[in-house]
């Protein structure tokens, strides 16, 4: 790796790494506002039948047009100050969990037509275990704290130092111990 | 294989694991030295300390 080809790396790594920060945190946010919302809905199903057998929520319980309505009433903050933001939220519904899925949407666009002007950034949070149609189980809630820019980017140097040492390493260890590449 | 060479296998493997909890760089190293193993016929466990071993594939009981 030439000297320039290296510092331009390092400098697309931390750019995207500074995005990812970005959405990750704005992601939380919404995690952080929906989760308790979600949960306190949920509370007085424990070890109650919650699932129609043929899969999907029963009718009473109707959480998905709840996170519709709340999500009205948020704003993302977008990458760009031209930028605007799709969000889309749902709980998804399996054999074993209940987990709330979310897909922030940056630039334009929307999230049915996966356009290259758009930046996605998905995240999936459990709720809560689920036996037979019961809700057996809730995760602990916690708020996510925002991550921290400079201090995700020390770690990243960090770790980027350590893994040339570690290639290194393994570069002495495989190929100078020719019988075992072998 | 040499036994001080799965000791170092061993011990370097198990740093990578655990680096690789904290950032995904670490992911391709460790993949690597996995696959390698097992095409030498070893397979990762984790042993009582907590610790990874490779392990021959036919010694295992």
């Amino acid at each position: 790796m030439t000297e320039k080809y290296k510092t331009d790396y390092i400098k697309g790594q931390i750019q995207d790494l500074k995005n990812n920060i970005f959405f990750e945190n704005e992601s939380r946010k919404l995690l952080n506002y929906l989760t308790p919302i979600i949960l306190n809905e949920l509370k007085p199903y424990l070890d109650k039948q919650i699932l129609k057998s043929g899969g999907g929520f029963l009718k009473k319980i109707n959480v998905n047009n709840l996170i519709d309505d709340r999500i009205k009433r948020f704003k993302v903050n977008p990458l760009n100050k031209t930028d605007f933001v799709t969000i889309r939220a749902y709980l998804k519904v399996n054999m074993y969990s209940i987990s709330l899925d979310l897909s922030l949407c940056f630039n334009g666009g929307n999230y049915e037509d996966k356009t290259y002007y758009c930046v996605y950034y998905d995240t999936v949070k459990y709720i809560c275990d689920i036996k037979g149609l019961n809700i057996i189980k809730f995760y602990d809630y916690e708020e996510l704290k925002p991550l921290n820019v400079i201090e995700e980017e020390k770690n990243f140097l960090k770790a980027l130092e350590l893994k040339e040492q570690y290639e290194t390493q393994l570069n002495k260890l495989f190929y100078k111990n020719k019988n075992l590449v072998r | 294989m040499d036994r001080k060479i799965i000791s170092k296998i061993n011990k370097m493997f198990d740093l990578l694991y655990d680096l690789e909890s904290k950032h995904d760089l670490f992911k391709e190293q460790k993949d690597y030295i996995d696959e390698f193993m097992l095409i030498k016929g070893y397979e990762m466990k984790i042993n009582n300390n907590d610790k990874c071993v490779f392990i021959k594939i036919q010694d295992k009981k």
